[in-house]
């Protein structure tokens, strides 16, 4: 054969590589691209809201959330790709005729796709419920595929996850940065232990990580931002700091981290928080009819749209601990100063000299806090800084042009506090709860005060906008309850039926052969 | 045969290189063999009344095995479609020219020549029977038993929710003020594509006629040519909505892109007559609002004068003459788009040129 073709290309263990990359590349962008199609995981929650008005997009499940929605076939589409190219690799591996070098290297590697196989059935599983299980590759045309149930479901999670945890290496033993490793396939167990509600083993598996000399809570400062003005949990954040082995020393919090490199091939997309979650700031008039800024600047955090605004949750209700580090100035920004010359305000805090009103802010979408954590604040590349002196951005100051965390220690510890909760050990869970706010210079709780709303919003202090706020809701069960509290765009928009999405309709009309039944009330 | 491609995909590590990525780029389909055609095909040829009339008529009749088609496939496979022979495809037609010389005198001719040309596709079979016996429709293509293949399958239309309706709390989840009203056509009190769509009509044309007329005077002569395309009930549909191509959601975006003027009968609470749903949000079901391209057009007219050989040969010239030419002068039609053969909505575009050409014909 001449030309490359299925048949030829799955000989070498360079060949599985390649497609293991593949995988990793369409894990990412089906989950943290940060744009309109990837916040369908972050929103409608306690946490944010689309700014657009109640007919845009998801904020209204009810009208919105049906079976013909795009974004119902978009993040089903996009996870059986994932399974067809794991389905792929797992189904070719084992192939005697192709030579690894040794079995465990063979093991690794299907590890790997098991790996990411479960996890793609993770979030099929949180957000559709009991889908079908397609565990081979499927070579023929195939028309009568039927829906499992939601238990089978997470039993397959498991036994790929469990499969991935017995043969991916030690974070020590890692070559590179990104795959996976023995840490990040228990953290995901815990995750999926605590949905089956086997609150052993998901004690267990994260007790595996968190007991790993390898990790550990971060509480020096560290890495690239080091000497200049932040504290620890802002480094977390910083360019170059992300990664285990970062560009500065070790982050031995990280755990599982999808990759980016500016300016390389393959390099991928960053993160679009900068531009959806950030505000609109730069096109703030004040009072006195002029612009409050000169335009963008790297130093005000890039090109914000305020595409997704965050609720009063969790710019405020959440912060009731004046010493909480992640409320700190380097961490939630709270004020600015008018940075326009021209403007009366100029130089001043623009929210304490009361210099815009609250009519043209509406629903927050020109000023609202910057969250650091999602912006490279001060530190972007200078090829989209249009003036060096002033800081202005190109429009291309639209990412974070950083590596994002998929697992970061401090959530496998509210795994386990979780878990612990789950188990009717609220002391134990009070204990790791309370490490991420020793951390943070919080003060400690006590074991009565845990419960599962107090873990949300520990969750929303260390997690937001990381963790896929939408996913740890409906898991819970809670988007419901929790977006009619805190969301004032969404609120009595989401239905019962909605504690799963819908089928899309187009798989039901093309499985011709069986039906795929659809889910109650849609 | 499946077909592999290879990509820059994932940079591993600070600092690391390009990985290529490798994956299936398209199912194979080993079952993919040659498409067949057989037919018949009658035609007749005739001069009659002293050559007042002529003609051809034409009758057609195919049908058509394993015709390729790249049909959809569930995404729980990994791929979108595959290349299928589907089933069975019959296909008739009648195509007619006539010819009549109405005149035919020394100094003056007048001839009329009609084509007239009408085409029916009828699906016989499209994947075949299913495990149960049974040959279903393929609704994901829009492929039906016994209809054509370009069907307009959605939903129907029968006005918009207003601004009272909403007042009163009549109008249901998943539609707002300013969006079609659809037919709940099996009467279930929900809507849904499983239930409440319906073929609409087709896009093929029902049938196309021309008229031409050709009379010469001495030495003028005049070309008249009008075209048709007829969809006759619900043949020759199409979606000329300011929203089909899915540009407009802002009436700042159809202010400095050039769109036909009917662009602007969209919903607004002032404007609750609208032809055109609002502009900023679709219904959740987004029904299309579909309209006949039906036109008839002066296409071709022209008229010429070629002057005396006497006047030629004195200006050293094997022949001479002049002409003026317009091409798509007048075209008649309900559609509100750009052309309607084309079916081209208000997509931003320039107007169907209308040509004039004037000149000399010199023969040396």
């Amino acid at each position: 054969m001449d030309f490359y073709a299925p048949e030829n290309s799955y000989t070498k263990p360079s060949d599985f590589n390649a497609a293991i990359a593949r995988i990793y590349q369409n894990t990412g962008s089906m989950l943290n691209l940060g744009n309109d199609a990837t916040l369908a995981l972050e929103y409608p929650s306690d946490v944010s809201l689309d700014n657009h008005g109640i007919a845009h997009e998801l904020n209204s499940y009810t009208n919105s959330l049906i079976p013909e929605n795009n974004r119902v076939l978009q993040f089903w589409t996009n996870a059986y790709r994932i399974i067809f190219d794991c389905n792929t690799v797992i189904d070719r591996i084992d192939n005697p005729e192709i030579i690894f070098p040794t079995d465990k290297d063979r093991a690794m590697v299907k590890a790997e796709a098991s790996f990411l196989r479960g996890y793609a059935y993770r979030l099929l599983g949180i957000l559709y419920g009991g889908v079908p299980l397609v565990l081979n590759e499927v070579a023929v045309p195939k028309r009568d595929f039927v829906r499992a149930s939601i238990g089978d479901v997470w039993k397959q999670v498991i036994a790929d996850y469990t499969f991935a945890a017995q043969n991916l290496p030690d974070q020590l033993e890692l070559k590179e940065d990104g795959h996976l490793t023995k840490g990040a396939a228990q953290h995901a167990l815990a995750e999926a232990y605590i949905i089956t509600k086997e609150w052993d083993k998901a004690i267990a598996a994260a007790s595996a990580v968190i007991n790993n000399p390898a990790y550990g809570l971060m509480t020096e400062r560290f890495g690239t931002w080091k000497d200049k003005p932040g504290d620890v949990y802002s480094d977390l954040f910083r360019r170059g700091n992300v990664n285990y082995k970062g560009k500065v020393g070790i982050n031995k919090e990280a755990i599982w981290v999808d990759q980016y490199e500016y300016l390389v091939p393959g390099g991928g997309h960053a993160n679009s928080l900068v531009a959806f979650l950030g505000p609109l700031y730069w096109g703030l008039v004040g009072n006195d009819g002029k612009n409050l800024f000169i335009g963008p600047t790297t130093q005000m955090g890039g090109r914000g749209t305020g595409w997704l605004i965050p609720t009063e949750y969790v710019i405020d209700e959440i912060w009731n601990d004046p010493n909480d580090m992640r409320n700190s100035a380097y961490n939630i920004i709270r004020d600015v100063k008018a940075d326009n010359p021209q403007s009366a305000y100029y130089g001043q805090y623009i929210v304490a000299s009361g210099s815009f009103t609250s009519f043209q802010n509406l629903l927050n979408r020109w000023w609202h806090p910057i969250y650091t954590k999602t912006t490279p604040i001060n530190d972007f590349p200078v090829e989209v800084i249009s003036n060096p002196a002033t800081g202005l951005t190109f429009n291309t100051a639209n990412q974070t042009f950083n590596d994002s965390y998929y697992f970061r220690l401090a959530e496998t510890y509210l795994l386990r506090a979780e878990a612990y909760l789950g188990d009717g050990q609220a002391g134990l869970a009070a204990a790791d709860i309370n490490k991420l706010r020793e951390r943070a210079h919080a003060t400690p709780i006590a074991a009565s005060q845990v419960t599962i709303n107090f873990l949300l919003d520990e969750r929303a202090r260390e997690l937001c906008f990381e963790e896929k706020r939408v996913l740890t809701l409906m898991r819970l069960g809670l988007q419901k309850e929790r977006v009619d509290k805190y969301n004032v765009m969404s609120t009595g928009n989401i239905l019962d039926r909605n504690k799963v999405w819908p089928i899309p309709q187009s798989e039901i009309e093309k499985n011709t052969e069986a039906v795929l039944e659809q889910n109650p009330d849609y | 045969m499946a077909k592999l491609l290879s990509t820059p995909s994932y940079v591993f590590g600070e600092g690391g290189s390009t990985t290529l990525g490798q994956y299936i780029s398209t199912m194979a389909n080993y079952n993919l063999g040659w498409e067949t055609t057989t037919g018949v095909n009658v035609g007749l040829d005739f001069t009659v009344l002293n050559s007042f009339l002529s003609g051809t008529i034409e009758y057609y009749e195919n049908n058509t095995d394993g015709i390729i088609y790249n049909i959809e496939l569930p995404r729980l496979t990994g791929f979108g479609s595959v290349a299928t022979n589907i089933g069975k495809v019959h296909n008739k037609g009648i195509e007619t020219t006539l010819t009549a010389r109405w005149i035919r005198s020394g100094n003056f001719q007048w001839e009329t020549t009609v084509n007239y040309a009408r085409n029916r596709d009828k699906i016989v079979s499209i994947l075949g029977p299913d495990k149960n016996g049974v040959e279903k429709d393929f609704i994901a293509n829009g492929l039906f038993i016994g209809q054509p293949p370009g069907v307009v399958y959605n939903y129907e239309i029968i006005g918009m929710w207003q601004l009272e309706d909403k007042k009163s709390g009549v109008i249901p989840n998943g539609f707002l003020p300013g969006t079609e009203k659809i037919s709940d056509l099996n009467g279930d009190g929900k809507y849904d594509a499983t239930n409440d769509r319906k073929i609409l009509g087709y896009t093929a044309p029902a049938y196309r006629i021309s008229v031409a007329n050709r009379l010469n005077y001495k030495n003028l002569g005049l070309y008249v040519m009008v075209n048709s395309i007829q969809g006759g009930k619900n043949y020759y549909m199409g979606d000329d909505s300011p929203y089909s191509s899915g540009a407009w959601s802002l009436e700042e975006q159809l202010k400095y892109s050039n769109v036909p003027k009917g662009a602007w009968d969209y919903w607004m609470p002032e404007n609750p007559n609208a032809r055109y749903r609002r502009l900023d949000a679709p219904s959740a079901l987004n029904p299309r609002l579909y309209s006949q391209r039906n036109f008839i057009r002066l296409q071709d007219v022209s008229l010429s004068y070629a002057f005396d050989k006497q006047l030629s040969s004195k200006l050293h010239l094997d022949g001479l003459s002049v002409f003026a030419t317009g091409k798509n002068l007048v075209t008649i039609t309900k559609w509100r788009g750009w052309d309607p053969e084309t079916g081209q909505g208000f997509a931003p575009s320039i107007p169907f040129m209308r040509e004039y050409s004037f000149g000399v014909n010199i023969e040396l």
